[in-house]
């Protein structure tokens, strides 16, 4: 073996190393980024409740929520998505324990969740860090949201077909 | 705008924590050690809300 081949050996991690970094970040993520988000999910369910908001939404939003057949509060959850996955995530689950939501309801949610998730962050950090055309800043934040409404329509879809409501 | 939405890294970190510390602590000492009124926890909730919103 040469000295080179021997060197290139002893700087190799190991897989437990490895896996030991990779659980170091994973938690930091967790810390640094979910816990903030999914704190703040939970915190506007408590506002929107507390200021009787929920309920005000519920009745301005339920027609077009009808349209994917969840209830108007559901616009809450989208509300929460907007500013982080994590927390749209969070008020889902919260408006299911709360029993706003159903099961089915609640699920039809994540795909939106994760498709128009963090759309203000990213287009802070993303589309006007690059200095991307203003003119296209409009389609931008409207394709994630259309992606959104069409992921609704899907779930509605695939849900109706297990037969989970 | 530009310039509102652009925080450096470390200040958006720091907002984060007392977004996520400040509502953590009022919950718990509502739950566990005295009731707070319901106006004191809104109002930290907003302020708790608003710098999250910042941080994230």
């Amino acid at each position: 073996m040469t000295t080179v081949e021997s060197t290139i050996k002893r700087t190799d991690p190991s897989i437990v190393e490895t896996f030991l970094k990779g659980c170091g970040r994973g938690f930091k993520v967790g810390i640094e980024n979910i816990t903030p988000a999914m704190i703040l999910g939970y915190v506007l369910v408590y506002i929107l409740q507390e200021t009787g908001i929920m309920k005000l939404l519920g009745v301005i939003m339920a027609p077009v929520m009808n349209l994917f057949g969840l209830p108007g509060e559901a616009f809450a959850v989208l509300i929460s998505a907007f500013f982080a996955k994590a927390s749209g995530c969070a008020t889902a689950v919260s408006m299911y324990e709360s029993g706003v939501l159903t099961l089915g309801q609640a699920s039809m949610m994540l795909p939106a969740c994760i498709l128009m998730g963090t759309l203000i962050g990213h287009y802070a950090r993303i589309v006007l860090v690059t200095g991307t055309n203003r003119k296209w800043h409009g389609l931008l934040i409207g394709t994630c949201l259309l992606d959104a409404a069409v992921s609704l329509i899907i779930m509605r879809v695939v849900l109706m077909i297990i037969g989970v409501q | 705008m530009k310039g509102l939405l652009r925080i450096d890294v470390e200040r958006a970190k720091n907002l984060k924590i007392f977004g996520s510390i400040l509502i953590v602590t009022v919950m718990l000492i509502d739950s566990f050690l005295f009731p707070l009124m319901d106006g004191f926890i809104l109002s930290c909730a907003i302020i708790s809300m608003v710098s999250l919103i910042i941080g994230i």
